[in-house]
């Protein structure tokens, strides 16, 4: 009953949506408020329906209802509740339920962050406009979760001729790890959220309020997606890190590359959205910015769920691939239609004063941001286009995505010191030597040292090039330092003067007077950290593979792990077995390390086992990380004293630079959040022109 | 002389194995795991396989070979910059630099004419300006 409840909230919000498209586009046009009204209210419903089906859908996996087809794929009875209320974006259909859910609830927002008694038409609002994109897109995943299209079902589907089964097939072991709880619904938020400054970009255009308002409502939307991709980002690096066994983070997966490239788009926009506020200049480029970030996050979506390139994410396919193509030509066709419409109203009365200028370094930023983007994409797609063209299907690489990224990652990395610290208009001798001068000296110095040193401590199979570009970026890394703690200090400086504080607390003042300032400064040091932490894991890792018995030792890097006993565990819905490593340096013991294998033996997955590295903190500060992986384990374990076990040692050098990175750029993100640009005047649009 | 032959030969055998096993991918579904890096039972059988077929003195390229054929192109973990495959590291870096064009031509195309005032007035005569203004300001 449940179910076909959930089921019907599904069809009511195909209705609704439509609705909200129809009532908010007739009431603009007639300037009839009693049908925006009604618009907005069919948004609440349709976030009510959708709510219901999902409410629905986790109220069946948390029962165990069997005799529903999404429930029996994703669950077990012996599944852990964490993992039976996860198990809700764990394959397709549920995945596109939550991502609806998502974007009906930050339609809500929308309304209720921007809604004004409908007392009279100047109290239309930009977000009314925007809510005809926002349920355009809902209506497209809504027609998706009905079941309507080929190759997705209803999730809340029943098994045909009321079949119920006894127990679930239970959750795909990768994905019943915490991080896995966390990864998909951040990378989701982040995902969903960028259709609202899409929306707002849309609204303006439909509207005809070309004004910047349209900007700094959608500024803080914009701010949280970029936050919340970093987080999923991560947790996807962070879970690959854990559970793959290859000690790394990153391998240019095609589904990790989705996820980066709105990344990378959106922080374009964050960057060439100021250029607008500041200068009003861009119009046209910000628009098509915003509709990129969002354009690429149906296309990371296409690529996920399409199949279309083969993944690590091949948890939840289908033959979907072509709704989305379509989806995406007339999301572009659109958005082309009203740019070219609007193109007058668009332009910039401004124009850019000289290279030399903060704006250049932005509209420079914005170069190598969305050259990355396109590198990326391109590599992403090879194995498409060379099939095409020699009937070969070319898997990329790791190395090729590394290496051609490298050359405009540095590029981006010096720009991200130079941006911030020149100043708008054009950069005068006294301001480069105020602000330039000293960091660029001290990074030549730096990375001088540290070429010497790269060369003198080198490995054998150390190559040249790796010790170049190591020079270069220690060269980024302490310009960008150096110029932005210079900032900090001088500014905390003359606000401990003239308030008769300390220094510190000048600084922390500073902080709050100027949090997107500030808070964007903290995002370049994150971005710093993260670049060493790749510099010294990507550039210096090193393996060493043995097989072992009790007793056996594998060395690396001056430590030596020496194979101990074996041992077995028993958990709820997995049994987990692995050997105990005695960790020893310079002949002392001064650790103990347990690398495992989990075997999950839920209904149908009888053979399945995840690999449960383990991982030490090593080095300077714990910076580095010892990282142990497990081979297939005999037959006869505990007992492995006749058969060797193949074991993988990986000593990653800063990789925990990487997270703590990370950290400061989601810090620095969330002060710039805490900063409102919404201008207190002149919130309504001038008029309402229609298209 | 006949162990160091033996020691020659297997040193050079590690070497090949090693060669191969960072230049294929794993086929049991961690598509971006190369046989060297892979911890699954299939890696390890292939491990095994190549060891063998090395002992029978095949060559990297001749074991390499068999198994793209018997597995699939998509399986190759070395993309040579060669042949079709040079478009895909040249494509790239077209892509930057044609941008990067792109970016220098739209911000130079940007900058305002140049003043007309500015070439034919100096600053001493700029700063005269200024402050008759200022005075006439002043009177009025």
């Amino acid at each position: 009953m449940i179910a076909e409840i959930g089921q019907a909230a599904i069809w009511l919000a195909l209705f609704s949506c439509l609705w909200t498209i129809v009532a908010i586009a007739m009431g603009m046009r007639h300037h009839h408020l009693g049908a925006i009204q009604s618009g907005r209210n069919a948004t609440m419903a349709t976030f009510g329906l959708i709510s219901t089906a999902t409410l629905a859908l986790v109220y069946s996996f948390i029962m165990d209802d069997f005799a529903l087809l999404y429930v029996y794929e994703g669950s077990s009875l012996k599944q852990p509740l964490l993992y039976k209320v996860t198990a809700l974006w764990g394959k397709m259909s549920g995945s596109l339920l939550f991502w609806l859910w998502l974007l009906t609830f930050f339609s809500v927002m929308v309304v209720w962050q921007n809604q004004k008694p409908l007392a009279s038409t100047d109290n239309i609002s930009l977000a009314d406009s925007a809510l005809i994109t926002l349920s355009f897109v809902s209506f497209f995943f809504v027609l998706l979760v009905t079941g309507l299209i080929e190759g997705v079902r209803n999730p809340l589907a029943r098994f045909p001729w009321g079949v119920v089964k006894a127990d679930g097939l239970g959750m795909n072991p990768l994905l019943q790890t915490p991080s896995m709880a966390f990864h998909p619904p951040m990378l989701y938020v982040g995902f969903v959220s960028l259709t609202v400054p899409f929306a707002f970009a849309m609204g303006a255009l439909i509207s005809g309020n070309l004004s910047n308002l349209w900007l700094h409502l959608s500024r803080r939307w914009t701010m949280f997606s970029w936050i919340a991709l970093t987080v999923g980002i991560t947790l996807g690096g962070n879970w690959a890190y854990h559970e793959l066994g290859w000690g790394g983070y990153w391998a240019w997966d095609p589904v990790e590359n989705a996820s980066f490239m709105p990344w990378l788009l959106c922080s374009a926009y964050l960057h060439s959205a100021m250029i607008q506020e500041k200068r009003n200049m861009l119009k046209i480029w910000n628009i098509v910015l915003v509709s990129l970030a969002f354009g690429f996050t149906i296309l990371g979506t296409f690529i996920t769920r399409s199949g279309v390139i083969s993944s690590v994410h091949a948890f939840a396919q289908s033959q979907v691939g072509g709704f989305f193509v379509i989806f995406l030509l007339a999301l572009l066709t659109g958005t082309v239609i009203l740019i070219l419409l609007r193109r007058h109203q668009l332009r910039s009365p401004n124009r850019l004063e000289s290279l030399l200028s903060r704006e250049s370094a932005f509209v420079l930023n914005n170069w190598i941001l969305v050259a990355l983007t396109a590198m990326i994409l391109f590599g992403t797609l090879w194995p498409i286009i060379s099939e095409a063209v020699t009937q070969q299907k070319m898997a990329v690489p790791e190395a090729y995505f590394n290496q051609i990224v490298i050359i405009p990652g540095l590029i981006l990395l010096l720009l991200t010191g130079i941006g911030p610290l020149i100043s708008w208009k054009t950069l005068t001798r006294s301001n480069f030597n105020r602000v330039f001068a000293k960091p660029t000296a001290i990074s030549v110095i730096a990375a001088l040292i540290s070429l010497v040193i790269f060369y003198l401590y080198r490995e054998p199979d150390t190559s040249v090039s790796t010790i170049i570009l190591s020079a270069i970026c220690i060269l980024g890394a302490v310009f960008v330092l150096t110029a932005i703690l210079e900032e900090f200090y001088r500014g905390g400086k003359l606000r401990a003067k003239r308030n008769q504080i300390g220094l510190f607390l000048g600084m922390i003042r500073l902080l709050r007077h100027n949090k997107r300032r500030y808070g964007g400064y903290l995002v370049h040091i994150g971005i710093v950290i993260l670049y060493i932490g790749i510099m010294g894991s990507k550039g210096y890792d090193r393996l060493t593979t043995e097989s072992l018995t009790p007793g056996q030792a594998i060395k690396i890097r001056g430590y030596e792990l020496i194979a101990g006993e074996g041992f077995q565990q028993k958990h709820a819905n997995f049994d987990l077995s692995g050997v105990n490593f005695t960790v020893k340096k310079n002949g002392k013991v001064f650790d103990t390390m347990k690398p495992a294998r989990a075997f999950y033996f839920t209904a149908g997955q009888g053979d399945q086992d995840t690999i449960e590295s383990a991982i030490h903190h090593v080095g300077h500060m714990g910076l580095n990380n010892l990282y142990i992986a497990l081979g297939p384990l005999p037959s006869k374990f505990p007992n492995y004293t006749q058969e060797p076990i193949t074991v993988e040692v990986y000593h990653n050098p800063l990789i925990n630079l990487v997270w703590i990175g990370v950290a400061v750029m989601l810090i620095g993100g969330i002060i710039a959040i805490l900063e409102n640009t919404i201008p207190t005047t002149n919130l309504t649009p001038r008029g309402l022109s229609g298209v | 002389m006949l162990v160091i032959l033996l020691q020659l030969s297997s040193q050079a055998n590690n070497d090949d194995l090693k060669q191969l096993l960072k230049s294929v991918y794993c086929y049991c579904g961690c598509s971006r795991e190369t046989i060297e890096v892979c911890v699954c039972g299939v890696a390890q059988e292939i491990e095994k396989k190549f060891k063998q077929e090395l002992a029978l003195e095949k060559t990297v390229d001749q074991i390499k070979s068999e198994y793209l054929a018997q597995h699939g192109s998509q399986f190759d973990a070395i993309m040579k910059a060669e042949g079709f495959n040079l478009v895909a590291y040249i494509t790239p870096f077209l892509f930057l630099v044609i941008s990067g064009l792109i970016a220098v031509i739209i911000i130079k195309n940007q900058k305002p004419k140049e003043d007309i005032t500015r070439s034919i007035v100096s600053d001493n005569e700029f700063g005269d300006l200024e402050e008759k203004i200022r005075q006439y300001r002043q009177q009025r």
